[in-house]
């Protein structure tokens, strides 16, 4: 008897502890897109980031402890564009979950409605590391962010129907909080349209547009090639003639060759994420973009 | 009249061409530019698309040895060849030509995921065991493949079979692999079914004659800049009917091949373009019955010829990336005879790697072998070259 009753009450305690409905386990492959899926997701995501914001998204390495939570995922964020190209094909070849796997009912590619710039007219590794679908660092630029939710809210849906309009509605809500954000940003960064850029990577493309900078060179050689003296010195002359005021540092390279930079030319230097969780004021998809425009104002100050 | 039904087509062309470019505005010409990118950019039939992925290696070598002396080496040029079967299996394909031949080093499928979180390998490939003994050449850190490795392994660990993958659902990572095989090790010539003379059975061997496989591999992370990877290997041949190519009947003749690996990493989440580190070290250990020499006291009696040997072997090394450019670090291998542990030969190096791109890289290294035979030591220096095209993948277990 004594059994039966401690066999009742555990089930009792089970099903209480039990949560109503079961989370989707996602997996963002970047801190911001892992913030951008818990204001879609809401109270039905659990979400878990790979890489870290001061990493590179194209070196980010393969770490077994990404394998397990590959494995257990429902569902997979990713900026796509082949951005994850160092990590992520060969992390899912051995996370073994056929849910996740490229275009299969979990997998998220945030960059579906997103129109690319830079798609390569010759694809040769003679101009460097390129990217043959387009440049896919639009996740930075807030009039990417809509587009970003919708491919969020339509990829929850198909993991959770039962929630589609949650999730719909929770993408509305994330718009409107984005379109009040651009109207002050709008205001904010007026004084830049016009001014001249160089950024280390050419990862810049998306944001500048927004920010109406003009970019006129990078200090890679070529996309993921490192400089060279010669080119080095040729990019310095080359500011100096167009009296380029700024130098766009992405927080992963390296402070040193910026430095050097801005004083050989006497540009100023901002230092950007191209993730979230860069810096601490940069922790969500909002507080990233903030951190970015701040720090392009603040250099022009 | 030819000339003239010419410049009644060409003038109003011509003419056209003046109206429209005089009416087209640059933001109509960027517009038209944007949506044919956009067009190309759709999918459309190409016969070729569902060729497979490719890639050519080119690896060689300008080396200079006390005992060769200097020389040019066109080691290999290999082309990887990889794409789907269909929706549940993939071909790689490996062809190796070196200037011996072209040979197939790898040729094997792998499936989509199945049940119970498996995965199936089969046909020739580099068996999951330990950590370089899998790494292509033009992949080791150091030029040559050291003698830990091609004694113990047989150089790549290359073998016929079938393998089977299985991540265990852990909070961490832990893969387990079993694999049976022909034999393990390119030139791991203990198993070819024949004594040399023709004689023997070269069309197969019995279920005791494979070789048989189990690995554990996981890692261990140390906050978010470091971590060590760690595995144990085991190769299991139950019974070698071919000693040194001659068969021996009615012995206990198995051989043991045991590896043990560790990989310290430092991943730096800051500036990890051109800052990192990894320090691996492998040992090796070898039992098997092999042929007795006069002079080793383990020799058992009864059997006159043979005797249970047990060897052991291993390398250690640092790789420091220090710049986007440049990365160096040393290198030692250990290895005793197989037929002699007592004796042991030892390597020593020192590399120094410039990466113009992810896709080329330029060697130097400086090295020095002493053999185990008491010969004078081979002091070596080498300038390897390593260049790829066209496809090329980071694969998770060669990382």
């Amino acid at each position: 008897m004594k059994f039966k009753n401690l066999i009742l009450t555990a089930a009792v305690v089970f099903l209480a502890l039990k949560p109503a409905h079961a989370l989707l386990r996602i997996v963002a492959t970047t801190p911001d897109l892992a913030d951008l899926t818990r204001q879609i997701g809401g109270a039905y995501v659990k979400v878990e980031s790979l890489a870290k914001g001061t990493e590179d998204i194209h070196t980010v390495p393969q770490r077994p402890s990404f394998v397990p939570k590959l494995n257990q995922a429902d569902g997979l964020v990713l900026i796509g564009l082949e951005a994850e190209h160092a990590f992520l094909p060969a992390l899912l070849e051995v996370a073994q979950n056929a849910n996740i796997m490229r275009d299969k009912r979990g997998y998220i590619d945030c960059s579906k409605y997103v129109v690319p710039l830079d798609i390569p007219t010759v694809v040769s590794r003679s101009e460097g590391e390129q990217h043959p679908f387009g440049n896919p660092h639009y996740n930075f630029d807030p009039r990417q962010g809509g587009h970003m939710a919708d491919a969020l809210a339509e990829g929850l849906s198909r993991l959770d129907p039962l929630h589609a309009t949650q999730f719909a509605a929770n993408r509305d809500n994330f718009k409107k909080i984005l379109a009040a954000k651009m109207a002050e940003w709008k205001v904010l960064t007026a004084p830049l349209h016009g001014k001249k850029a160089v950024s280390h990577h050419p990862d810049m493309s998306y944001f500048a547009e927004y920010l109406g900078l003009e970019l006129v060179g990078t200090v890679e050689l070529k996309p993921g090639i490192a400089p060279t003296p010669r080119h080095l010195e040729e990019l310095v002359g080359m500011m100096k003639a167009q009296n380029v005021p700024l130098i766009v540092r992405e927080v992963q390279y390296s402070e040193d060759t910026a430095r050097w930079l801005a004083e050989q030319t006497g540009a100023k230097v901002a230092t950007i994420a191209t993730m979230g969780g860069a810096f601490p004021d940069s922790g969500t998809y909002f507080g990233m973009i903030e951190h970015n425009i701040k720090a392009v104002l603040d250099a022009l100050k | 009249m030819k000339r003239f039904y010419f410049l009644m087509v060409f003038l109003p062309l011509f003419s056209a061409t003046l109206v429209a470019r005089a009416e087209v505005t640059v933001e109509e010409v960027k517009a038209a530019v944007e949506k044919d990118l956009a067009l190309q950019s759709k999918p459309t039939f190409n016969a070729s698309v569902t060729n497979p992925a490719m890639g050519l290696v080119l690896d060689s070598v300008l080396g200079h040895t006390t005992a060769r002396e200097g020389q040019f080496d066109f080691r290999s040029a290999e082309l990887n060849l990889s794409a789907a079967v269909d929706p549940f299996a993939t071909l790689f394909g490996v062809l190796n030509g070196t200037p011996h031949g072209v040979d197939v080093e790898e040729a094997f499928f792998m499936t989509s995921p199945l049940p119970g979180g498996l995965t199936l390998r089969g046909g020739r490939m580099f068996a999951n065991f330990g950590r370089l003994p899998h790494w292509h050449d033009h992949e080791l850190p150091f030029v040559n493949r050291t003698t830990s490795l091609a004694e113990f392994i047989g150089n790549e660990a290359q073998a016929d079979g079938l393998e089977v993958m299985h991540l265990f659902k852990t909070p961490f990572f832990l893969q387990g692999t079993l694999g049976a095989y022909n034999k393990l090790g390119t030139d791991n010539n203990r198993l070819d079914q024949t004594d040399g003379m023709g004689n023997g059975n070269t069309a197969g061997r019995s279920f005791q004659a494979f070789t048989y496989l189990a690995r554990l591999s996981s890692y261990l992370p140390m906050g978010d800049d470091y971590g060590v990877d760690f595995g144990m290997s085991e190769s299991l041949t139950p019974r070698q009917f071919y000693l040194n190519g001659v068969r021996v009947d009615g012995q206990h003749s198995a051989r043991s091949l045991t590896g043990a690996d560790l990989t310290f990493r430092w991943l730096p989440l800051a500036n990890n373009v051109f800052r990192k580190l990894t320090w691996a070290s492998e040992i090796f250990r070898n039992n098997e019955l092999r042929a007795a020499t006069q002079t080793d006291p383990t020799a058992d009696s009864s059997l006159e010829s043979y005797a249970r040997k047990t060897a052991l072997g291993g390398y250690s090394y640092i790789d420091w990336r220090f710049s986007p450019w440049w990365s160096a670090g040393p290198f030692y291998d250990l290895a005793e005879d197989i037929d002699n542990p007592g004796k042991v030969t030892r390597t020593a190096g020192y590399v120094l790697n410039l990466f113009t791109s992810e896709f080329a890289r330029f060697r130097l290294q400086l090295s020095q072998v002493r053999a185990n035979d008491g010969s004078p030591s081979d002091d070596q220096i080498f300038l390897q070259a390593f260049l790829t095209i066209g496809n090329h993948v980071h694969v998770f277990k060669d990382r």
